[in-house]
């Protein structure tokens, strides 16, 4: 809620109106990359949110401190690595953690992927129009309900393993259907 | 990349991949920096995924609510924005969820302008429309100069068309065909090149022409075939004697040049004929409680055959009354003779071979296709994937999974938008005699966990690859192919569900038969998943019971394991029987992966009394 009412009212919040609007239009471009690394290492939806809003508060914070001349999505994602780390020292020892330099990697290639996924991710709305029924339903439970394919197939009365395969080929379907979308966006004179 | 490690990296994603698996999945992505781009491609997208949908769920939310609070909560949206954004860190989404709204830009687009131009252009429409209605009203108010508006005569109707099939009219420039399904006016005449129909009369009795044909209604029971074959049908129904009247000119054809014969009543009277007759150019073929068949030739020649009960063949212009009685099974045919001599009759067993005649529009059906009727046809389709909703009877275009059931909770449900289905129910027998159809049958059935999984559902025999990967257990049974050797398909019926044909109501539908058998085979499929599950593998998972009852009656139970071959269903069915209810329930361990089918269940028909013994000889 800091973040909302500091975007809202920034002279409370002590920052100058450009500098508020500079954070705001920079956090806008970076944000879906910062959500999507913090849940690909964190892997719950919920923690990632917790996760994302702290990256945004500190981000608020110290944003007197970033220096202009860098991508401002390299140093959200370096915050977000930070805070990512943190919140994974608190998981149980039995669940496997990423390496803090394969984690520190994969930011970089967010950050060098940026461009191109901001032309990839708007066609992913018109894919999903493409889905049938059961396919959007499988997403509806997974994104909507949070819910895990163990419990998925208990309420569509399959197996998990049957979910896992529908998961997975729903997800396929809707890459291949971008990727398909970009190629003739691409073929086009 | 390989299938393989993409369906690990969807797995880490779900946190769904075991430690083991997760650490093999690192070791991958260090491999090679293209692995860290998928990686990080699929994790976008999954993310994406997630604020996209939950973004639409919650503006469909926001959208029921505005709908239902219209006109109750003026409130403007502005003075609760700050609140009302339900999560704090995504401050702008940058690739929001299309909307539309009334703005601007919809107001000067094209839809905006067909919009306006359709209202404009429907407008002016209804202004010419109530000109010239206007204008007719005025020439119909006028008063005629040639008749006078009280001696206007009247246009009676005797009955109505009510059955067309492949009719091709003639091609006459001369006539006018009828509008489909419309009121038969007397000296009504019907031409067809080719086709049936079927006119029923008033009085109830029923009359089938047979393209080629040229039929003339000439009075309130009966008329005049000048060319082609019929088949009259009397005595089903009581005459009602009603008939219609509407106000317009009368029939010029009531002057036609046929003379009705003195047997028959006058043909302009509206008291209903005691006797239904049909004229031809050579002879009088009256009814005396009857189903018999009409020809008449080019050259004029009739011939009549009796089908049930018996027809009085008279020639024209011999002078007697007395005629040619005709029985069932018989023929006889008036041949006109050579110069202008009176036609002469060739009594019956020296016709030869009698012509065929269609006795009906559309042949009975011999088997009724219970899934059809699920799938919401009238058993004589091929209607597939379609299925009820076992807890409030409803149609399900698709396969739904509902929630578990409690005690007592879920009552005989009747399913109101099928003429051929009663009902539906979700039986446990925990709360008591469970109630099996509308007439209030009940039965003892056996407790059950009172969970059911989705619909009662019609399965077709062979599913598209497409739809078998995305849909529920009633696409994933494995070898299926025992269970439908017709190749009809499954009626599924998960553990803990029950539906109730109503055999009445398809006795009323096809008049002329009855079902005499209820066909089906049963067992319980299963889906490879389950087989290759070795926590499943020794389980007693999949075993339920079959009921089969009519009229609250049990005919036959079973109990089905998965493992087991398929049972054959066959239960005799009653003349007056009215209620076919099929049950499946666990077997006492809980109803998982009870997943009871019927294999083309059928309904086998056969000749209703009245015709059997007609069918027989």
């Amino acid at each position: 809620m800091e973040v909302w009412n500091t975007l809202l009212y920034p002279h409370a919040a002590g920052i100058r109106m450009d500098a508020a609007e500079e954070l705001a239009m920079h956090w806008t471009k970076a944000q879906p990359f910062v959500a999507a690394y913090i849940t690909s290492l964190l892997r719950d939806f919920h923690r990632a949110e917790d996760v994302l809003q702290q990256v945004a508060v500190i981000l608020v914070r110290k944003f007197g401190e970033y220096d202009s001349q860098q991508p401002f999505l390299s140093w959200a994602l370096g915050i977000a690595r930070l805070e990512t780390l943190k919140e994974q020292r608190r998981e149980a020892r039995d669940r496997h953690v990423f390496g803090t330099d394969l984690a520190e990697q994969l930011g970089a290639i967010y950050e060098q992927m940026s461009g191109q996924f901001k032309a990839y991710v708007p066609m992913l709305e018109g894919c999903l129009e493409e889905l049938d029924h059961r396919a959007r339903k499988v997403l509806d439970l997974r994104y909507v309900e949070d819910l895990k394919p163990a419990e998925m197939a208990e309420q569509l009365c399959m197996t998990p393993g049957t979910v896992r395969v529908l998961l997975h080929r729903t997800r396929t379907t809707l890459r291949d259907c971008i990727e398909r979308r970009m190629k003739n966006l691409g073929d086009r004179p | 990349m390989t299938g393989k490690e993409l369906k690990q990296i969807d797995a880490w994603l779900d946190s769904d991949l075991s430690h083991e698996d997760a650490a093999g999945l690192e070791a991958w992505l260090r491999a090679d920096p293209a692995h860290l781009e998928m990686f990080a491609w699929a994790s976008i997208i999954h993310r994406y995924l997630r604020d996209l949908l939950r973004a639409q769920a919650m503006t469909e939310k926001a959208g029921e609510g505005e709908n239902s609070q219209q006109g109750t909560d003026p409130e403007p949206q502005s003075s609760s924005l700050p609140t009302s954004v339900p999560v704090a860190p995504i401050i702008i989404a940058p690739f929001s969820p299309g909307h539309y709204s009334l703005s601007t830009p919809f107001v000067g687009s094209w839809t905006f302008a067909c919009m306006v131009a359709t209202v404009i252009v429907g407008a002016m429409l209804l202004g010419l429309w109530a000109v010239k209605v206007t204008h007719h009203q005025h020439i119909a108010t006028a008063p005629s100069k040639s008749v006078p508006s009280d001696a206007r005569p009247e246009m009676v109707f005797v009955g109505r068309i009510t059955g067309m099939v492949d009719v091709k009219w003639s091609d006459d420039p001369h006539y006018l065909p009828p509008p489909d399904f419309a009121h038969v006016p007397l000296g009504g005449k019907y031409i067809l090149d080719a086709g049936l129909m079927e006119i029923t009369y008033d009085s109830g009795a029923k009359v089938i022409l047979q393209g080629p044909c040229t039929y003339e209604v000439e009075s309130t029971a009966g008329g005049y075939l000048s060319l082609g074959k019929l088949t009259a049908r009397v005595g089903a129904v009581e005459g009602k004697g009603s008939r219609s009247k509407v106000q317009g000119s009368r029939s010029a054809s009531l002057t036609t040049s046929h003379q009705p014969l003195a047997t028959n009543s006058n043909p302009q009277s509206l008291i209903p004929n005691p006797l239904f007759a049909i004229r031809t150019p050579t002879a009088i073929v009256t009814d005396l409680g009857t189903e018999f068949g009409v020809e008449v030739s080019r050259e004029g020649t009739t011939t009549s055959r009796v089908f049930r009960g018996s027809v009085k063949v008279q020639v024209v212009g011999d002078g007697r009354q007395d005629g040619v009685v005709l029985r069932e099974n018989e023929s006889a045919r008036v041949e006109q003779s050579e110069g202008a001599g009176v036609p002469r009759l060739v009594l019956p067993g020296a016709v030869g071979n009698p012509p065929t005649f269609a006795r009906r529009l559309t042949e009975p059906p011999k088997l009724l296709d219970l899934l059809d009727i699920v799938a919401g046809g009238d058993g004589t389709g091929q209607h597939r994937e379609r299925g009820i909703d076992p807890t409030t009877g409803m149609e399900d275009p698709v396969f739904l999974f509902r929630e578990m059931a409690r005690p007592g909770e879920r009552p005989y449900r009747l399913v109101g938008w099928h003429k051929l289905i009663d009902g539906v129910f979700v039986p446990d027998g925990r709360a008591g005699p469970v109630q099996l159809d509308s007439g209030g049958h009940v039965f003892a059935l056996p407790g059950t966990d009172g969970q059911f999984y989705g619909s009662i559902w019609a399965r077709a025999a062979k599913v598209d690859p497409r739809v078998k990967e995305m849909n529920y257990w009633v696409h994933a049974i494995d070898r299926y192919e025992q269970f439908t050797p017709e190749k009809r398909g499954l009626l599924c019926l998960h553990a803990n569900v029950g539906i109730t044909f109503n055999l009445e109501g398809m006795r009323k539908m096809y008049p002329d038969q009855r079902p005499a058998r209820f066909r089906a085979v049963a067992g319980v499929g299963e889906d490879p998943s389950i087989k290759e599950d070795p926590r499943l593998k020794d389980m007693e998972v999949g075993m339920a019971d079959v009921w089969v009852f009519v009229d609250g009656r049990l005919k036959m139970r079973r109990q089905l394991r998965r493992r087991d071959a398929p049972v054959a269903l066959d239960v005799e069915l009653g003349p007056s029987d009215r209620f076919l209810t099929l049950v499946s329930t666990d077997g006492g361990n809980g109803s998982a992966f009870d997943r009871v089918v019927f294999g083309d269940p059928v309904l086998k028909m056969t000749p209703a009394a009245s015709e059997k013994s007609v069918e027989d000889k």
